[in-house]
């Protein structure tokens, strides 16, 4: 277990004109959450709001970061709600974290021109039994990135405030270095996988610096070849969980490639790139898991479920489990169809992370919008709702058809 | 409700009592109650013993059950061929009657506290419940005013089977925090003794509103949005009359503030209840406001509001303009936790 000071977790999400939620929500995160709902319902936009938030820290340029991997290139106006307003409401976006300490900080962020550029136009920070702090924008500076550094009002007073994407300058703040260094550190803590994870390449590649993983999951062999800790975990949990040992091979002093060797002969060991595609999907998760276990922090995962077989669906469910038992500091949100680990997170909810696990359904609402419900467990950890009932009822669904069809054939 | 079926009921010696397991397995087929056979490998044994089609119907019906009691906090009742000495079990026949009874939910008026609570079911729940409310599975009851209630409850607290099939639901009528009129807590105190007989925990078999009344959940958006409606465009620059006014701390706005009833009026109320303290929210009468005789709201919740806050508020929303809105409510957002639980509780209890 880290050795290193606590850093602050993310306990929460908020927002409004957010992708699908044009109402304003707020959810509470776990240290595990895991988020359900419909193909194209908004779970991936839900999930990926931290990591938004966290990319959005680009040194002297503000506003929100969409070229990087959460919105994958896509305009600043992607970001917002599309569809209908009421004539009277804002049609702002606003985008909101809380933290452990108890810390909320929202972003108030409007159109700007017809190109969608976003501004931020306010800032509030509500402190646990503290003083809330309101920034609100009341014109800039202009020069070469817009208006960068902002005016801002504070308590009636008029102040320049420099952003670095999202983030104000410390100097604009009341209690401005510790309200910010929090924030940071637990935006440093955030790791993103998406959905389309790909597994590392074939050939052998120059052994170098750790890097950061990124959101396809590249990276993430790097990573592990930087740290003979980390590369005996992740071989651990395969050798567990699939009869296999994933070692590193050298091809030459500077140059290595990951090999899996069946731990049962006869077996023949292969370049781990040609195992199967959930073997290789569902790597980076593990590096993730393994450097949450270590440092901390929230590693978001889209479908880790992906090509994987129940049995080993059941192993990675409980190895989340097992690692978010080990660091308290560490937390893992996931977006998922998976019943294998709703059960595990129900089993997990009665004693290892009793209090620690949420469960999130991305509900669809009228005029194409959304919203995420959260879905309370009883104390034995049973959901109090009829979602997910319903939601995994489908097999039952198709086995009662599948006898009935059997015996309409006097079968 | 979960059904435990205790292993010994495959040995059960008369025929009569066998139909009454199967009748017990057959709450299971009609998807009204979640059958778990406690010991599975004894019943798939037993099971064998039945034609094939019954064999394969008692295996959904079992793995549907499984699969409920893992995914829902249903109540549970054990079942098992002689329940001597075992309080927390049933016999057969007496879990068959338990089990045929409808969920009643008591409250004060029956159609419309249906509508309040089912605003804000999720979409799954309310499917639920108004499947097993057409199947008569599920009765919203009216128990004709609060000072009816406590008489039922007391009735029904002595009758073996339908205190355990009840659930009571009242307002707290509490003007201010924790101050509960003397019926609502007439009625905590007897959903209490219920509770006791039926050997379930208070909170499965009732509850009083934390907030004075059911009006007093209305999400504001609602109430604007409804009033949106009637006022078309001129809504923006209502809004932008508010904003000015309530930043400058005025007593009333440019336009005015409508008659009440109006349009004007409940949207301009609902822009002010989006801003107001908890306290006010939880204790302010909806329905009348301050009232004619300023006695309808307690000074100290009153006088938290701005100038502005109370001329909008002062005659309230009225209740017929928030039935309507609960009427038409679907998956109503703002649902407080509590709220949740209510309806969590009233699912599991099915």
């Amino acid at each position: 277990m880290s050795s290193r000071r606590p850093i602050a977790r993310i306990s929460g999400a908020s927002g409004s004109r957010y992708r699908c939620f044009r109402d304003p929500f707020q959810v509470e995160l776990g240290r595990l959450t895991l988020v359900y709902g419909e193909n194209n319902s908004g779970k991936t936009a839900l999930v990926r709001l931290p990591a938004l938030i966290a990319e959005s820290r680009m040194a002297g340029r503000e506003g929100l970061v969409t070229g990087s991997s959460p919105l994958a290139g896509a305009s600043p106006r992607a970001t917002l709600w599309r569809g209908e307003l009421d004539p009277a409401d804002d049609a702002d976006l606003v985008l909101g974290l809380e933290l452990s300490s108890g810390t909320r900080w929202r972003w108030t962020l409007e159109r700007r021109g017809d190109a969608g550029d976003l501004r931020v136009a306010r800032i509030q920070i509500e402190r646990r039994g503290g003083a809330s702090v309101s920034l609100d924008r009341v014109g800039g500076v202009a020069g070469r990135d817009g208006e960068n550094p902002g005016v801002f009002e504070l308590s009636g007073e008029r102040v320049p405030v420099a952003l670095d994407g999202l983030m104000p300058s410390a100097d604009g703040l009341p209690g401005g270095a510790a309200l910010r260094n929090e924030l940071v550190a637990a935006l440093n803590g955030i790791r993103w996988l998406g959905a389309a994870r790909v597994g590392p390449p074939l050939h052998a590649t120059p052994v170098g610096g750790a890097g950061v993983i990124r959101g396809d999951g590249g990276e993430a062999k790097d990573i592990l070849f930087s740290s003979p800790r980390l590369l005996a975990a992740v071989s651990a949990f395969y050798r567990q969980s699939t009869e296999n040992t994933l070692s590193k091979a050298s091809d030459s002093s500077d140059m290595a490639r990951l090999v899996l060797s069946p731990v049962r002969s006869p077996g023949i060991a292969v370049a781990f790139p040609e195992s199967g595609a959930g073997l290789q999907r569902m790597f980076p998760v593990i590096v993730g898991l393994e450097q949450i276990r270590l440092d901390g922090g929230l590693l978001i995962v889209e479908e880790p479920e992906s090509h994987l077989h129940p049995r080993l669906q059941r192993a990675l469910g409980r190895h989340v489990v097992e690692v978010l038992a080990e660091n308290a500091q560490a937390s893992v949100l996931i977006e998922t169809h998976s019943e294998i680990f709703l059960l595990a997170a129900l089993e997990a909810a009665i004693e290892r992370l009793a209090h620690d696990v949420r469960i999130l359904w991305i509900e669809p609402i009228e005029g194409g919008a959304a919203k995420p419900v959260p879905i309370p467990l009883d104390r034995d950890g049973r959901p109090t709702s009829a979602t997910l009932e319903q939601a995994f009822d489908t097999m039952g669904v198709m086995r009662r058809e599948l006898l009935g069809s059997r015996r309409r054939r006097g079968g | 409700m979960v059904v435990e079926l205790d292993s010994a009921l495959t040995q059960v010696p008369s025929a009569a009592q066998t139909l009454e397991v199967l009748g017990l397995c057959a709450f299971g087929a009609s998807e009204r109650h979640h059958i778990v056979p406690l010991d599975r490998p004894t019943w798939e044994t037993w099971a064998k013993t039945w034609p094939r089609e019954t064999e394969e119907t008692l295996r959904e019906i079992w793995d549907s059950g499984e699969q409920a009691a893992a995914l829902g906090a249903h109540d549970r009742v054990r079942v098992v061929p002689d329940p001597a000495g075992d309080p927390s079990a049933r016999s057969p026949s007496t879990a068959l009657t338990l089990l045929g009874y409808p969920l009643r939910v008591l409250v004060e008026n029956g159609r419309h506290d249906r509508d309040f609570l089912l605003a804000f079911a999720d979409t799954a729940t309310r499917a639920q419940l108004e499947t097993a409310e057409a199947r008569g599975w599920l009765v919203f009851e009216s128990a004709g005013g609060i000072g009816e209630v406590e008489p039922r409850l007391k009735r029904i607290r002595d009758h073996a089977i339908e205190r355990c099939r009840v659930f009571c639901m009242v307002d707290s009528d509490a003007k201010a925090p924790k101050q509960l009129s003397t019926k609502a807590k007439d009625a905590r105190r007897l959903i209490g003794a219920v509770a006791r007989a039926a050997g379930m925990s208070p909170n499965r078999c009732g509850h009083v509103l934390e907030r004075r009344a059911a009006e007093n959940y209305v999400p504001p958006r609602e109430i604007r949005r409804s009033a949106a409606a009637v006022l078309g465009p001129q809504t923006a620059d209502i809004k932008q009359a508010w904003d000015a006014a309530y930043q400058a701390n005025a007593a009333t706005l440019r336009g005015g503030i409508g008659r009440p009833g109006t349009p004007r009026r409940r949207f301009l109320a609902a822009l002010a209840l989006e801003t107001l303290d908890e306290r006010v929210i939880a204790h302010l009468d909806f329905d009348q406001g301050h009232g004619a005789d300023g006695t309808r709201t307690d000074h100290v919740v009153w006088n938290l509001l701005r100038p502005l806050e109370k001329a909008v508020l002062k005659d309230g929303i009225g209740k017929d303009a928030i039935r309507e809105v609960y009427r038409r409510g679907r998956g109503y957002q703002g649902a407080t936790d509590e709220l949740r639980e209510l309806l969590g509780v009233i699912w599991g209890r099915l």
